[in-house]
């Protein structure tokens, strides 16, 4: 077993699991999008970053696929941890503001303005469907191609090739694909309609 | 033409497929093969190696489109690059792309309708002393300027191989040493020799044909044979090339053309005098200097890593070995044990040179330690040696690359490797023929592959090529480009010495740090460490560049102060002009101001004033340089090159560098200014891999340090340095204009209007304010506001 501290309080976990992991064992609430059950962990979205303190050094990670280890002190809501997972909501929703679960997150956590400027691309890129099609349908019909902010999730050369089955798990699984928020429509454009009613009460985090 | 071979194109996969093997690893090398061979990566090729290699189509997409050296579109039969390198944007780089680009009508990236010529960009040559570097299909062309490119754009040279020398497999330390006296005593007898720089800076000024004149010339003072020739490695100074030293005495010629050499052979070789006109001579003092090492530029070096580059043909290991070379891995291989090379390691205090100074001794314990699944461990060297403005690694490889192969066998053995990979970039030509070419040598004299010097031990060494990603050079992206995979990074909260490459302990160290191996065993670690400072050990090598009036490579002790490389080697700022700032650690650093510029070189301390030592780019600005020019510079660089996996990195850089544009361009707040602090410490403190931690840096150091400047852009819409071109506007003093219309025919964009021998104007509408003007006019008329 591996003791370490989560929000204030000791508690065990076991050898192997992640941060996310312990938390979600515990009913500690940590928001993610681009980690589900039963798929590779990618730590690309960066939304479950939390604050870990290992000796005098505290820093931020992934807690999707950082490892638990004996002594750390971990802060799922402190100032640090806020403030960076505020602007990264505020970045994905500057590139894709009609997308429900990121205007309900913006709510739920107090994101109450986008103060970037960017064109509705209605993608953050989580890459959970070239994960979902390569790793649980063994698909391997759709990738990531180009880079930087060039990236696009893409089929070959644009066409659907012989090793798409048209089995829809992509879509199921797409955070943004979904039934738009009916509170949004341009970029840059914050619904909110729900901040008071879901937002999190100010949280015990141990500061 | 592309054309004409599309039929052959399954032939051509299959034949590529089957010389590099199916492996997945070969992916690189095969889209490579097919890229030269038809200038593009059409979609049937493609198809076909997904086909042959059983690899999902979708990967291999993946693939080609992520490296910028891979093309989907059909390109020109000649390619036309331009560097896009701090060096070469402080010189002016963009001014030259965008004459190419005027010159061919073509975009940057395009290609010209009838497909003759493709322009593209690159995020630095490395060939940063010669800057603005142009490349025409392979051939480097140096100190560019506008009006040079009309006559250049046709040439090219071919290289050739130099003859393999026979081999002869050494099987024991004691072999190694007779081998040694004999090549000493057979082929280097003569007192007399010359060394030509072949460097890539030197051979963008003509150093090639210096060589071979040089060698008809002896030949026909029937000399060849007596007086040994050498197209050796960078010497560093490429400021001055091309460059002829003349042993013994190390004579020291610079800036030597082909007809310079009869002189050189009748006087210093046969006579033993000296040719005074082709001496370094100060530029203040006027003095000049007869041997090298009285040049104040190498004065204050300390060569020990770099000066066998001077001396060495990379061509050919008999002369590493006849020097040496070797020595230290027979040491290693018969009188230590693998505890005792780490040890060694850890008390030189060796900190690896590729920019965050971890520990080499640290690494390598880790990896020794950690557990293979099936024993087998790799030992990686980067040579992906991206950042704008540097290129040691570069030269080394290039110059020595029997150094850093020694240094990583030296490494395996201690680790208890088996596999060694060495992954270098594509821009780099000459540094992958190079090692591609001392692998072999060492192979064939039993330096390396099965049963090393008879001592049982096996180690082998493959090159693998990067294909154009900045990203690639950081070690889990590099480990998944060497797996024929996209090179993006990966978390790595376990260690890569646990689990890096095929998921095997992997250890991976820089180019430099490798070839100070052989040093630590050869001469032992309390000598090595006696040289810098407690907590940063050895020389470090820096390529010092920008406005700087001695450009080329130093190698200095650590410790050394900005100022003593900036003043006493560099020497000063040319024109005149007032230094403003040093930029290190590439686009992970920072700009440092004039106050501090006496603090030590030492990797604590650059890290403590918000910059780093990085790989080594040095890059000197001067009061013409606009601080937030710089950081715009760095962050369009840096979106250019992010992976786009993480989203502070992908998107945060992309706003970071919006606002920066607004600052250029007059347009911000200073609450803008507030939210690209606020912003930048959000990518530092949550991207996923190091490009994104540290790409805040030049962006905080110079809010940090250059305040002013930015308020000035803010506030008084003014741009001190006259670079930002919203904001400053070019005038004719109609006094001071003669009307020799100079300015009138170089205008690019015809906004300058007026007869012969009356003043002219320029019309504001039309002026792109790209300054042509400022720099032809010789009356001082022209006016920048």
């Amino acid at each position: 077993m591996v003791n370490l501290i989560l929000d204030g309080q000791s508690v065990e976990a076991e050898e192997g699991w992640t941060i996310l992991d312990t938390a979600n064992y515990y009913g500690v609430d940590i928001p993610t999008l681009c980690y589900v059950e039963g798929l590779s962990a990618y730590s690309a979205c960066r939304l479950c970053v939390v604050e870990v303190k290992r000796g005098v050094r505290s820093r931020l990670v992934a807690s999707c696929s950082f490892p638990v280890q004996d002594g750390i002190e971990v802060k799922t809501n402190s100032e640090r941890v806020r403030r960076a997972r505020n602007v990264i909501i505020e970045l994905m929703l500057a590139e894709t503001p009609n997308s429900r679960t990121l205007q309900c997150l913006a709510s739920k956590y107090g994101v109450t303005e986008v103060r970037f400027k960017g064109e509705d691309r209605n993608c953050i890129l989580c890459g959970l469907c070239v994960r979902i099609c390569d790793e649980q349908m063994q698909g391997g019909a759709i990738a990531f191609a180009k880079r930087g902010i060039e990236r696009e999730v893409s089929m070959p050369f644009h066409k659907t090739p012989e090793a798409c089955r048209d089995c829809g798990a992509c879509l199921y699984i797409c955070p943004v694909c979904e039934l738009p928020c009916m509170g949004t429509l341009q970029p840059g454009e914050l619904c909110n309609a729900c901040l008071d009613a879901v937002q999190l009460e100010p949280f015990p985090s141990g500061d | 033409m592309a054309e004409n071979k599309t039929s052959g194109i399954a032939e051509f996969v299959s034949r590529v497929i089957e010389e590099n093997g199916a492996e997945r690893s070969m992916l690189a090398a095969i889209l490579h093969s097919i890229q030269q061979e038809y200038k593009y990566l059409p979609e049937q090729a493609l198809r076909d190696v997904a086909a042959t290699m059983e690899v999902p189509l979708v990967d291999i997409y993946s693939v080609a489109t992520f490296y910028t050296s891979f093309s989907l579109e059909p390109k020109g039969e000649h390619i036309v690059t331009v560097c896009m390198g701090t060096a070469c944007h402080v010189r002016k780089s963009p001014m030259l792309l965008e004459e190419i680009c005027r010159f061919l009508s073509v975009e940057p990236g395009g290609t010209t309708e009838d497909k003759s010529f493709t322009v593209e960009t690159v995020n630095c040559l490395g060939a940063c002393a010669m800057g603005p570097v142009l490349v025409v299909d392979g051939k480097y062309y140096g100190e560019m300027t506008a009006g040079k490119v009309p006559r250049i754009l046709k040439k090219y040279q071919k290289e050739e191989y130099p003859p393999e020398p026979e081999a002869m497999r050494l099987r024991s330390p004691g072999e190694l040493s007779g081998y040694r006296d004999s090549v000493q005593q057979t082929r280097y007898s003569g007192e007399t020799s010359v060394f030509v720089c072949s460097g890539t800076g030197c051979q963008a000024s003509g150093s090639l044909e210096v060589l071979e004149s040089m060698r008809l010339e002896l030949k026909s003072h029937g000399l060849n044979g007596k007086v040994m020739v050498r197209g050796t490695g960078c010497h560093g100074f490429c400021e001055r090339g091309p460059l002829v030293v003349i042993g013994p005495d190390n004579v020291f010629y610079q800036k030597v053309k082909p007809d310079d050499v009869p002189r050189i052979v009748a006087e210093t070789v046969i006579n033993g005098k000296v040719v005074e006109s082709l001496l370094y001579e100060d530029p203040t003092t006027g003095e000049k200097f007869e041997h090298k090492e009285e040049v104040p530029f190498y004065a204050k070096q300390n060569r020990q890593i770099l000066g066998p580059n001077g001396v060495l043909d990379p061509y050919e290991v008999d002369d590493h070995i006849a020097r040496g070379g070797y020595s230290a891995l027979a040491k290693a291989l018969f009188e230590m044990e693998p505890e005792q090379i780490v040890d060694e390691v850890d008390r030189a205090g060796l900190r690896g040179r590729g920019g965050g100074g971890f520990p080499a001794a640290d690494k390598w314990k880790a990896c020794r330690k950690a557990r293979s699944v099936d024993g087998v461990k790799y030992v990686l060297c980067n040579a992906d040696e991206g950042d704008p403005g540097a290129f040691m690694d570069r030269c080394l490889l290039e110059g020595n690359p029997h150094s850093v192969i020694e240094g990583m066998i030296i490494g395996a053995r201690a680790i208890g490797a088996s596999h060694g990979y060495v992954y270098v970039r594509n821009e780099y030509p000459l540094a992958v023929k190079s090692v591609t070419h001392a692998i072999k040598q060492a192979e064939e004299k039993g330096l390396l592959g099965k049963d090393i010097l008879g001592s049982g031990f096996d180690f082998e060494i493959s090159v693998s090529r990067g294909s154009g990603a900045f990203v690639s050079g950081e070690s889990t992206a590099l480990m998944a480009s060497i797996e024929g995979r996209v090179g993006e990074p990966r978390e790595k909260y376990i260690h890569t010495a646990v689990r890096g490459l095929y998921v095997r302990p992997t250890n991976l160290n820089n180019v430099e740090t490798w070839a100070n191996v052989p040093l630590i065993i050869n001469e032992g670690a309390e000598k090595y460490a006696s040289v810098g400072t407690e907590n940063s050990k050895g020389t470090k090598i820096f390529s010092l560049v920008g406005k700087i009036t001695n450009t080329g490579l130093v190698e200095v002790p650590m410790g050394i102060t900005l100022r003593e490389i900036i003043y006493d080697i560099g020497g000063g700022i040319p024109n005149g002009k007032k230094f403003k700032a040093v930029q290190t650690g590439g686009p992970s650093g920072g700009c440092l101001p004039e106050s501090l510029i006496d603090i030590p070189v030492d990797f604590d301390r650059l890290t403590e004033v918000g910059s780093m030592m990085g790989s080594g780019g040095m890059i000197v600005m001067d009061e013409d340089t606009c601080m937030v020019d710089v950081a715009r510079y760095f962050l369009e660089f840096l979106c250019d090159e992010s992976c786009g996996k993480c989203t502070p990195c992908r998107e945060g850089l992309k706003h970071m560098l919006n606002i920066v544009v607004e600052v250029t361009q007059g347009t911000a707040t200073m609450e803008r200014l507030d939210l690209l602090e606020e912003l930048a410490e959000v990518v530092r403190d949550t991207s996923l891999c190091g490009l994104g931690q540290t790409a805040p840096n030049p962006v905080l150091s110079t809010v940090k340090y250059f305040t002013e400047e930015y308020r000035e852009h803010i506030s008084e819409k003014k741009c001190r340095a006259g670079v930002c071109r919203a904001l400053v506007t070019y005038e004719i003093d109609a006094v001071a204009c003669t009307g020799c219309v100079r300015c009138l025919k170089a205008c690019p964009s015809g906004a300058i209007g007026g007869e012969k021998k009356k003043p002219h104007t320029i019309d504001g509408d039309k002026c792109e304010k790209c300054g042509i003007c400022l720099e032809v006019c010789e009356f001082d008329a022209v006016i920048r506001k």
